[in-house]
């Protein structure tokens, strides 16, 4: 029995282990818990976080990081509802000229930090730590010059209905664009030979250069996926809080990075996959949700979050050491 | 001409002379008038970044990957925690000063336990060690603001001859720093690590007791930080620490420490930290906003970095 539970463990992770502790918990803690609303309440709140955290992935992959996605969310969200609300001032018959305009413009904007990151990375080989840090405060700094620090309205009614609120066949509408995105995302990791490469470079960035990998290419790369990933998951956000907002996402950096660690990305770069990281990101989002029904105080859940991180990598390590055992 | 390139040898200096050349353009904007001022108030908020980045440059100089990044929420806890016992009363000063330097050793002592033990990266075991510090100072602290001790207020604003006290203090803590970094074992090995960990411990020297000392001292100056600027400001409050993570950061890079590690230089910080604080002061003189500024500390930042790498690497 703890030899097949040992095995269990050492196959799965611990985060199956987590969620099913997560659910028994919450479900004797509050009635609302377990019940279908809640639960598709859940999905539908966790679609931002899957979103960022598949992004952050790629970078963790290579052995960095990236700090600055809650900028590009904050940078999205406004250029993404200013340009919005100008175009619909201009015809305001087109509404759907307006969303298509301003989600290009908003996603753009967004992307343009993975650009700025990709270029200090990989060419100017800053460390990513500062690079993202330096990155975000110039960001929300743009952010908050176009703003002057207000939410930024105007957009069409449509835009909110349909991106933020809508629902196709009794599903709420967001979860279709994260479930295309899960689905795009494991394509190009697991069956491109640049998802690969991403795998490649974080394992061994000298080995992969020697076996003639473009690694500064690749690296480039990667903090554009990840920028862009970002900004889509701030135009839903932006639709779903109908206005455009510079402080949007300041949670995003640290909550992403915890879900792709809670998912068994390595933080070494080199180890990670895309199913688990979606499953980190529900999960950190189901705890919240079930904290808040037991109406825990929020500075706890903070704790709560830091806690279940380092939790998350020491089980990491026990089940390397037992990966080692078991193969003997 | 020799004297020139010396002076580009020493990036240093730059920050010095960047803080200058803010100073005389917002003297000029304002045609000379509260020049001096603004350098006293420059001097007196400049201090409260160079305690802090004292103890960050150590834990940069540790090598890649190394830095402090808990550093906000030791400071808002060091300051809660001591401002709550203290409770304004004169003669607690001391015992408060000594609670707010034990709180940054158990937060110290943290840090080091998560990245030694559960050998976590330095990055990640400081940011998660400051979520549950912030959530201690917020269950701690409940929104309460305790005014702090009167004499330890006058003591933070108490200016001679419009030079704030701290400030002279604090250049002397300074000056000591250098001389632990250049001139003892100590100071000499951190050096060492950050630039060849393993070349390090084959020589012999203590690579596990100096980066728990660094990680220890550096949560220790945070807390002293929180404790002063809870003093200067009428109490603590939960959101004191926060431009001081960037500017950290920023006053290391700046001040012409090498973010690789193993290079370090302790009056570059208050170059560094004038620098910055001048630079607010002149874009707030021109009537730009909060959000220019964070535009340009990144952008500075950034520059920086890049242009100190690429001199490193043409020198290889």
């Amino acid at each position: 029995m703890a030899h097949t539970l040992k095995r269990i463990f050492v196959t799965v992770g611990v985060l199956p282990f987590l969620l099913l502790a997560a659910l028994v918990i919450f479900t004797l803690a509050s009635d609302n818990f377990l019940t279908v609303q809640n639960l598709t309440n859940v999905v539908r709140q966790s679609v931002y976080l899957v979103i960022v955290s598949l992004g952050q992935m790629f970078a963790l992959l290579t052995g960095g990081f990236d700090l600055s996605v809650g900028t590009t969310l904050a940078i999205t969200s406004v250029v993404g509802a200013l340009t919005m609300s100008t175009v619909a001032g201009m015809a305001p018959d087109m509404a759907w000229l307006a969303i298509v305009v301003g989600s290009i413009g908003g996603i753009a904007a967004g992307a343009t930090i993975g650009v700025a990151n990709g270029i200090g990375v990989a060419v100017f080989g800053v460390s990513p730590f500062i690079m993202t840090l330096g990155i975000s405060s110039v960001g929300f700094g743009i952010a908050l010059y176009l703003t002057g620090g207000t939410p930024v309205y105007g957009m069409p009614q449509t835009f909110g209905d349909v991106f933020g609120f809508g629902t196709l066949w009794g599903v709420p509408v967001p979860i279709y664009f994260a479930v295309l995105l899960i689905i795009v995302v494991w394509l190009i990791v697991n069956w491109t030979r640049l998802g690969r490469y991403f795998y490649a470079v974080g394992g061994n960035t000298k080995a992969s250069t020697l076996s003639g990998i473009n690694t500064k290419g690749v690296l480039f790369v990667t903090y554009i996926i990840c920028a862009t990933l970002t900004a889509i998951a701030g135009m839903l956000l932006t639709a779903r809080l109908d206005t455009g907002e510079a402080n949007i996402g300041a949670s995003m950096p640290l909550e992403s990075i915890a879900a792709c660690i809670i998912g068994g990305v390595s933080l070494r770069g080199g180890v990670g996959r895309v199913e688990n990281v979606v499953l980190g990101a529900l999960f950190i989002v189901l705890v919240q949700n079930g904290m808040n029904l037991a109406r825990i105080e929020s500075y706890l859940q903070t704790v709560v979050l830091g806690g279940l991180l380092i939790l998350a990598v020491i089980a990491d390590r026990i089940r390397i050491r037992m990966m080692a055992s078991l193969q003997d | 001409m020799k004297a020139i390139t010396t002076f580009f040898r020493q990036p240093w200096l730059f920050a010095f002379a960047a803080a200058i050349a803010v100073w005389i353009a917002t003297a000029a904007f304002t045609q000379g008038q509260g020049a001096g001022e603004v350098l006293s108030v420059a001097f007196t908020f400049a201090t409260f970044f160079v305690i802090v980045a004292i103890g960050q440059m150590f834990v940069v100089t540790l090598g890649p990957g190394n830095v402090d990044l808990s550093i906000p929420a030791t400071m808002t806890l060091a300051g809660t925690v001591s401002m709550k016992i203290m409770d304004g009363l004169n003669w607690m000063i001391l015992p408060g000063y000594l609670i707010a330097v034990a709180v940054g050793v158990v937060v110290g002592v943290l840090n080091v336990g998560l990245i030694r033990v559960l050998r976590i990266p330095p990055i990640i075991a400081t940011l998660s060690s400051s979520f549950i510090i912030q959530s201690a100072a917020i269950w701690y602290n409940r929104g309460l603001r305790v005014k702090p001790p009167t004499m330890l207020a006058d003591f933070t604003t108490a200016k001679i001859a419009g030079m704030p006290i701290l400030a002279l203090l604090v250049i002397l803590i300074a000056a000591v720093m250098h001389v632990v970094l250049n001139r003892t074992i100590y100071g000499r090995t951190v050096i060492a690590i950050g630039q060849n960990a393993r070349a390090a411990r084959l020589a012999g020297l203590e690579v596990n007791r100096v980066r728990f000392l660094t990680y220890v001292m550096c949560a220790v100056f945070a807390a002293s930080c929180g404790y002063v600027l809870a003093g200067f400001s009428g109490g603590a409050a939960l959101n004191m620490g926060q431009e001081y993570l960037l500017a950290s950061v920023a006053v290391v890079v700046i001040g012409g420490t090498s973010v690789a590690g193993g290079f370090s230089n302790i009056p570059g910080l208050w170059g560094a930290a004038l620098f910055l604080f001048l630079l607010v002061t002149m874009l707030n003189t021109f009537g730009l906003g909060a959000g220019v500024r964070l535009l340009l500390t990144g952008l500075i930042i950034i520059a920086v970095i890049t242009l100190a790498g690429g001199s490193r690497s043409s020198e290889r």
